[in-house]
Order: C-alpha cells, then sequence, then structure tokens
C-alpha cells in the first residue's frame, strides 16, 4: 500500500491536520486520492443521515413470542426425523436377532430329534451321550448356547 | 409520569441499564437502552445492506431480539458498544447472504418463465431507480469496505474497538481500513468523472 497514502490516513484517524510536507511529497495522483477519502467521508455521514429513519426505536417483544413457536416446531421436528431414523436403523437389527433367534431353535429342535429326547440343556453339558454324535472340539455345539 | 421515569432511565450507565433490565426485564429499561445507540445501529445496518428502511427496521428488530434474549450473558469483558455493534453487523450480514438465496431462487423462477418482450418488473424498477454518485460508490465497495469505514469514519470508534466488533487484528483493521478508504475514493473520483 501507498506509504505517503497511509501516513496521512493515521494523521486523519489521530485528529491531526495532516502535515503540509507530507502532501507535498504526494504526486498529484495522491493527492487527489486524499482529497477523495475526506470528501467521500464527508457525503457518506450526509447520506447515511438522510437514509435512515430517526424515530424512536420500539422492541417489538411478539417477535420473541413467535420466535419461541417457531423453535418448538423446530425441536419437534428434529426429534421425531431421530425418531424414525432410530426405528428405521433398528428395524434390521431386530430381524439379525430374530433370525438368529430362530435358528437357534430349529438347531435345537434338530439336535433333539436326532437323538430322539426332548430337547433340555442338561443334554450338552459336560460329557453326555452327545459326545457320540459331535467332535468334542466341535464350536457349532457350544455356539448353540 | 412517563417524562420524569424516561429522564431516570437516561441518567443511568449502560452498565446499570443492563443490570437493571437483568433484575427487572422492564421493557422500558430495554427500549432506552437501545434508543441511545439507534441512530448508529441504523447507519451501520443501511451502509451494510444498501437495503430499504423496512429492511433496516426489520433487522434492528431482529438485533433487538437476539440482545433481549442474551444481554443476561453479558458479561461486561468487553464494551457494551463493541457487543451491540457486533450484532448488528452480524444480523445484516446474515440478512445478504439470505437475500442472495432468494435472488437466486427468484433468478431460477424468473429464467424458467421468460417473460418475453416485457421486462421483468425487477428490471423496470432497476432501470427507474436514480442513484447518486455516493450511493453508486456504496455499492461498489465490498460489504467488509463498508462496515469498516462506517465503524471509523462515521461512528467514530478506536481501532481497538472496530477490532473487537470485527474479531480481526488491530493491525489487520488498520491496514484494511486504510485500503477500503484508497479504494472509496477511487471509485468515488470514477464516478464524479462519470457523470461529468
Amino acid at each position: 500500500m501507498n506509504k505517503l497514502l497511509e501516513k496521512a490516513q493515521i494523521y486523519l484517524d489521530s485528529g491531526i491536520e495532516v502535515p503540509k510536507n507530507l502532501i507535498e511529497r504526494m504526486s498529484g495522483e495522491e493527492r487527489k486520492i486524499l482529497e477523495n477519502i475526506i470528501l467521500f467521508k464527508d457525503d457518506l455521514e450526509k447520506e447515511l443521515d438522510s437514509s435512515v429513519s430517526t424515530e424512536d426505536f420500539t422492541f417489538d417483544k411478539t417477535r420473541a413470542e413467535e420466535k419461541r413457536y417457531g423453535t418448538f416446531l423446530r425441536n419437534a421436528v428434529i426429534l421425531a426425523a431421530a425418531a424414525m431414523f432410530l426405528f428405521a436403523a433398528g428395524i434390521p437389527v431386530y430381524r439379525n436377532m430374530e433370525t438368529n433367534r430362530m435358528i437357534k431353535q430349529e438347531t435345537r429342535d434338530f439336535v433333539a430329534s436326532i437323538t430322539d429326547t426332548d430337547w433340555t440343556r442338561d443334554i450338552l453339558s459336560g460329557d453326555t451321550f452327545l459326545s457320540d454324535w459331535f467332535d468334542p472340539g466341535d464350536r457349532v455345539v457350544t455356539d448353540i448356547f | 409520569m412517563e417524562m420524569r421515569s424516561t429522564f431516570t432511565l437516561n441518567v443511568l450507565s449502560d452498565e446499570e441499564c443492563i443490570k437493571r433490565f437483568n433484575q427487572t426485564k422492564e421493557e422500558a429499561v430495554f427500549n432506552c437502552l437501545l434508543n441511545r445507540y439507534a441512530k448508529s445501529m441504523r447507519r451501520i445496518i443501511y451502509s451494510i445492506i444498501q437495503g430499504t428502511e423496512e429492511d433496516v427496521e426489520d433487522i434492528m428488530q431482529e438485533t433487538a431480539l437476539a440482545l433481549y434474549k442474551n444481554l443476561s450473558e453479558f458479561s461486561f469483558k468487553s464494551s457494551f458498544i463493541t457487543y451491540l455493534y457486533r450484532l448488528c453487523r452480524n444480523k445484516a450480514v446474515d440478512h445478504i447472504r439470505k437475500k442472495k438465496k432468494d435472488i437466486k431462487l427468484k433468478n431460477r423462477v424468473i429464467n424458467a418463465f421468460p417473460a418475453g418482450n416485457n421486462d421483468t418488473p425487477e428490471k423496470a424498477a432497476e432501470r427507474k431507480e436514480t442513484r447518486s454518485t455516493l450511493v453508486k460508490t456504496l455499492r461498489e465497495l465490498t460489504e467488509a469496505e463498508r462496515t469498516i469505514i462506517v465503524l471509523k469514519d462515521i461512528e467514530h470508534l478506536s481501532l481497538e474497538e472496530i477490532s473487537g466488533i470485527l474479531k480481526k487484528p488491530l493491525g489487520t483493521v488498520k491496514s484494511r481500513l486504510h485500503r477500503a478508504r484508497i479504494h472509496a475514493a477511487e471509485i468515488f473520483r470514477e464516478n464524479e468523472e462519470g457523470k461529468r
């Protein structure tokens, strides 16, 4: 940025008149810009004063009420959307659990049918006759439980 | 009675007004506090949005609403003016962003249904509107440039206060201010010469 113009503005900002020797060091173009900085500032103040209302301001409290209801509705919509998302995400989890339960039940029923007994947990605990049917290290047996 | 009450409120400092409002929630106190700065707020808002008086008043209400809700949390770490003007500026910038979105949407609608040989109402209104050199100059500056010039040269805030409002370092504020003025002066001159 132009050093002379910057220095001149520092004087303006401090409320001090820009020194003549500083202005003399400026080119014609720079002096024009400085002049327009001051003119623009004066005109801007007049323009703003003529463009805005001068009436007393009164806060409209009903806007606070409108915003409150708006916020409530917004929060309700967000909660409803979250609930629907959880419900939708929960369906495959539930189905997976239900499928696993059905598979386990059918497997138990199958084991019970081939051992020709009523199904109880005791059948497969410890050393039982079922070891005749399955390898002791067969993890499938223990996985049923 | 009302005049005496207003007079009583006017002698309170900003801090006293805020404390009283937070205790009593009196609207008269709130309005009194705001009216001290209403002119400056309107000038800042107008310079940023370059809109109608209705737009300015709308943003004033938005700013007042935000202040009404949050004044109890104001902790006097910065000056009240800095806090208030920052709110103003933020609401004005939000308004500009929203307006840009609305214009884009409107343009999509307008382009979808061309007007044929006739101009759209917007274009006709735009041609009718006359602009002074100054208004033209203002519109050619960026929102950031307008804000910083108004805060310094019209509202006479210190660079430190402006730094607090814009949340920029002091050095940045200084250099931006100087560049903004030079830019404004150059455009102002071009527009003036264009008139002749």
